[in-house]
């Protein structure tokens, strides 16, 4: 009856350690695997094809469809330049040249990976909206009047930048390039 | 007393790692799985489903981008061939063919399809397909898996052709 119980601990235990273990063992992957360029930070896995077991379950768990690097790179923004996290409590602006791709979007997304849900404001704004020149919007609670992007008030949110048909510059040099600014503009 | 807790501890870690590179091994499969059982469910296997776009029943990554119009279609290549055609759009269009682990073995953009019309067969491991030109010949590594075709909407008013084009993919079983 002894053994019995030690052995179904051990089990018990060895479930609760490997699993949480693999998940773990997952974030330092997605930690390693993250590169930085302004606010954007970009998972260099997306889109790769590799044998490393590892990065295979972070692939999975974060979304196993990713384009190609040359099709697509994707950029995830939780913070402007203040390096405060975003928050549908302020208004932030966005800005930037052209980017070096043959389309863009920026799209919000709350908390758990879903689009933010809106009343008058698009949740996403891309390449069809703007000159060829360069972009400017604000992303808020409420409409400013310009071009935007609605986020659930005081609700955090994340932004994430596509870019299709990036330039070689942009994949091969993907910390280096200049990617769109966002910049606290207040919290009213 | 101490030699026995340490030949429980040596045990119960072991079988710790061996859950740990068990989950890390498997998850990818069952992910694929997961996502085959949603399209099986709702079309069948080897048949074309057209998810709405950010369709959270059917999320293929975590954060579904609004821009993109999928069709996906779970293939088993165990019995026969299957053969893939779509339509390309003008603007981005890809094809992405995935095997039981979550593994790209093979991709197409609409630059390098060079055509207003992709068409290829798609065969089991070390398979072969009578009759089809090997040029348009994919070897799968697994019998199962996903075919993961994007189609990018630049703007609303494209909405109707991206459909019209979508609805014209088709994945069908060979010698059915």
């Amino acid at each position: 009856m002894g053994f019995l119980i030690r052995l179904l601990f051990s089990l018990i235990m060895a479930v609760f350690i490997g699993l949480g273990t693999a998940w773990y063992a997952t974030e330092l992957r997605l930690e390693a695997n993250s590169l930085s360029n302004g606010v954007w930070t970009h998972n260099t896995v997306q889109g790769t094809q590799t044998d490393n077991i590892y990065d295979r379950a972070l692939s999975a768990r974060t979304g196993f469809v990713y384009l190609p690097r040359e099709d697509a790179l994707i950029f995830t923004g939780q913070a402007d330049e203040g390096e405060e996290p975003l928050t549908g409590a302020c208004r932030y602006r966005v800005t930037s040249a052209a980017l070096p791709g043959s389309w863009w979007s920026v799209t919000a997304y709350g908390p758990s990976g879903q689009l933010v849900e809106t009343s008058a404001g698009p949740a996403s704004v891309s390449a069809g909206d703007f000159a060829e020149s360069g972009f400017e919007f604000v992303v808020a609670a409420t409409d400013p009047g310009t071009p935007w992007i609605e986020v659930p008030a005081g609700q955090p949110f994340s932004l994430v930048l596509r870019i299709f048909g990036p330039e070689a510059a942009l994949t091969e040099r993907t910390a280096e390039i200049r990617l769109p600014r966002v910049v606290k503009i207040d919290c009213p | 007393m101490i030699v026995g807790f340490l030949r429980w501890l040596i045990f119960t870690l072991g079988l710790a790692g061996f859950v740990h590179l068990a989950a890390i091994i498997i998850f990818p499969s069952v992910v694929l799985h997961r996502v085959a059982d949603q399209v099986e469910t709702e079309v069948g296997v080897n048949q074309v489903a057209l998810p709405p776009a950010t369709s959270p029943a059917m999320a293929l990554a975590d954060r579904p981008s609004p821009d993109l119009l999928f069709a996906v279609c779970s293939y088993n290549v165990a019995g026969a061939p299957v053969r893939v055609t779509s339509p390309v759009s003008d603007t981005f269009w890809s094809l992405g063919l995935y095997d039981v682990d979550t593994k790209r073995f093979f991709s197409l953009n609409e630059r390098q399809a060079g055509g207003r019309r992709v068409e290829l067969v798609l065969v089991g491991p070390a398979g072969s397909a009578q009759g089809i030109p090997p040029s348009q010949i994919v070897e799968a590594p697994s019998f199962n898996g996903m075919v993961v075709i994007r189609f990018l909407v630049k703007d609303e008013s494209d909405l109707p052709e991206i459909e019209r084009l979508r609805e014209q993919v088709t994945c069908t079983r060979l010698g059915a």
